[in-house]
């Protein structure tokens, strides 16, 4: 298989070298590979994502076009060892998102939306569902900086049809 | 307008141009003044949209679009694209400024949407509090449907009611023992179980429940612990001493409107179901809902729903019912149009039909159809008459009598059973009208005739030993927030 790079442009300037099969997993620079609008010489412009989130990507994809390739390679792995890469993916995604704060998630949330990478959308939304699902309103309200616009009584009437969740 | 311009001029200088997301291409089909023109996108709309002066638009030029992600079609008019401009277009004023994003609150509804699907319903139910926006998407539609479509591969759930002659109540929620190979064994999780819960005839179309408590039918949704209590319904025929009054209320959902509606039908008789009186209401699940009277049609027939059950085929909902001692039938309320069809079942020479009350016969759906289990010979001969709706158009049906496996006949023998719906294979649900001393139901498998004994494990003491009603109902497992509005 031949690996031709790809070159990405951040929003802020910042150029990557990527190699196309991991691009792919863009749906959108996969959309622009099949429609040739990709000139080999140029950089692709990102004008929604800056350097520090396309590392990221980059970093994700990377990963998971190796995972993907392995996965044809070895059509004929057992259950255990399908298990095992498995969860050797499950890993190393868990101590990806480790890393980073969820301000950075919201990012990363939206540069996968926006280059379309499903699985990477999975993975972020997932990790922040995980982040919250135990905080309390006020937590939450405070992460998301959002402003509570109910009124004390609204918000008490609320809180009383579903005093089983604040158990 | 002006910042309109000046972006304009920006993107006309940008030189690497590629199609990007939210990138289309229309087609220029007039031009207006100087620097407008109308485009047509791939639906064939029209819109106005602006472009530097400097660019050299013709009529029937293809330009590539902004706010549309329809990429498809980027392929069918590439040859095009090549051999004329290529272009970028900015509709004006609808260019937004680009914010720094750090807020949650300034991520789009779809993705919101996607990370609320992945919370439990307690951090839902919680979080309805945090702002009139988030309150909203939670309670919306959508995301109620979205939730449920992605939620309905996973193993159904098994909700169970009992209710003792006290009236104590208890809604139980069962899954499938993960210590149980062979998938016979169900086990009550106590953290699902609602005391003080549930009631008569257990009913479930999606998420929701429904059951019915002295004179009001309750609709229940497990996942947020929502519970609405409907008014009473004014009957306009009233049970006189000594007659019989037999009311169910099944849910269903009307897909054309996406509205949950309840049907209740109410029958009286008096004793050999003389004098045999129904009606029929339907409450719409919305706010400000009403019981409203079904106007019967021609060829109405009263009837009186005597077994306990019924199943819902899309949007129709069948039970089977007595039109007098002798004949039964079946009949199916269509939900989106509120007709009512009753089907009498045939009796042809040699068939025995036990009297209505007698005969242990209830309907089930077999294959696709509407069939009526009928087992009042099962425990003494171990035999069902299955009765098969062929061809409900033209009232055509067909009669197989099933031989229970002799070596099982010690199953049921002594034992009243009392038919329960059927699971996702097409076994047919059957559980002992008592089940004082030890909780389970049994599978009839009508294509091998054989039965499977399932455990219920883990139903409270106190519901032992002693005389309690009970149904139990299949719900698909589902983590979904439908949000009875009152």
């Amino acid at each position: 298989m031949s690996s031709n790079m790809i070159m990405l442009k951040s929003s802020d300037g910042a150029s990557f070298e990527i190699e196309e099969a991991a691009a792919r997993k863009s749906k959108i620079i996969a959309n622009m590979i099949e429609v040739e609008c990709v000139d080999e010489d140029k950089a692709i412009p990102l004008q929604n994502v800056t350097g520090n989130i396309l590392a990221l990507v980059i970093e994700y994809c990377n990963k998971h076009i190796v995972d993907d390739d392995d996965d044809v390679a070895t059509e004929e792995a057992s259950e255990e060892e399908e298990e095992a890469k498995k969860k050797k993916v499950d890993d190393w995604e868990a101590e990806f998102m480790n890393s980073m704060s969820l301000e950075t998630m919201f990012e990363l949330l939206l540069a996968a939306n926006y280059l379309n990478i499903k699985s990477l959308i999975d993975l972020v939304c997932q990790t922040i569902a995980n982040n919250i699902k135990d905080k309390t309103p006020e937590e939450v309200r405070k992460i998301f900086s959002i402003e509570n616009d109910f009124t004390p009584e609204e918000e008490e009437e609320i809180r009383k049809e579903n005093a089983w969740a604040f158990g | 307008m002006s910042r309109g311009r000046k972006r304009l001029k920006q993107a006309a200088s940008e030189q690497d141009f590629t199609l990007k997301e939210c990138q289309s291409i229309v087609q220029a089909v007039s031009l207006r003044g100087s620097n407008q023109i109308k485009i047509m996108d791939a639906k064939r709309d029209n819109s106005l949209a602006l472009f530097p002066e400097s660019l050299c638009i013709r009529r029937g030029t293809f330009l590539a679009s902004y706010f549309d992600s329809s990429f498809t079609l980027v392929q069918t008019v590439e040859t095009k694209i090549k051999s004329s401009l290529f272009a970028t277009l900015y509709f004006g004023l609808a260019v937004t400024q680009q914010k720094s994003r750090r807020d949650m609150c300034e991520i789009p509804r779809d993705l919101m949407i996607e990370v609320f699907m992945r919370l439990p319903a307690k951090s839902l139910m919680k979080f309805k509090c945090i702002s009139k926006h988030w309150s909203s998407l939670i309670s919306s539609r959508y995301f109620c449907n979205r939730v449920f479509t992605v939620a309905r591969q996973q193993q159904p759930r098994l909700y169970m009611c009992l209710v003792d002659q006290f009236g104590q109540r208890e809604l139980l929620s069962l899954s499938m023992s993960s210590t149980s190979p062979d998938n016979t064994c169900f086990v009550v999780d106590q953290d699902l179980s609602s005391p003080g819960m549930g009631g008569f005839f257990l009913s479930i179309v999606h998420d929701l429940m429904c059951f019915y408590v002295t004179t009001n039918a309750c609709i229940y949704n497990p996942n947020t612990k929502q519970l609405l209590t409907l008014p009473a319904i004014k009957s306009d025929i009233i049970d006189e001493q000594g007659q019989r009054k037999d009311t169910r209320y099944p849910i269903g959902h009307d897909p054309v409107n996406d509205q949950y509606k309840l049907f209740c039908t109410i029958a009286i008789s008096s004793r050999g179901l003389a004098n045999l009186k129904s009606e029929h209401w339907v409450f719409v699940l919305e706010a400000g809902g009403l019981w409203k009277k079904v106007v019967p049609r021609e060829h109405y027939h009263p009837h009186a729903p005597l077994s306990r059950g019924w199943f819902v085929s899309g949007s129709v909902v069948h039970y089977m019912a007595w039109l007098d001692m002798h004949i039964c039938a079946v009949v199916s309320f269509e939900i989106t149009s509120e007709e009512l069809t009753i089907i009498p079942v045939p009796k042809k020479a040699g068939d025995v039909f036990l009297p209505a009350v007698m005969m242990m016969a209830d309907i089930i759906e077999y294959g696709g159809k509407i069939a009526i289990f009928d087992h009042s010979y099962l425990d003494d001969e171990g035999l069902v008459d299955l009765w098969v709706l062929e061809d409900a158009g033209k009232k055509k049906w067909s009669k197989q009598t099933l031989v229970l496996q002799p070596c099982q006949r010690h199953l049921v023998h002594d034992t009243e059973l009392k038919v329960k719906g059927t699971i996702r294979d097409g076994k047919v649900i059957l559980a002992p009208s008592e089940m004082g001393s030890g909780f389970y139901i049994m599978y009839y498998d009508i294509q091998s005739n054989s039965l499977t004994r399932v455990k219920i494990e883990g139903v409270p003491h106190y519901w032992f030993d002693k005389i309690c009603y009970f149904d139990l109902k299949f719900m698909d497992e589902s983590e979904s927030f439908i949000y009875l509005e009152t």
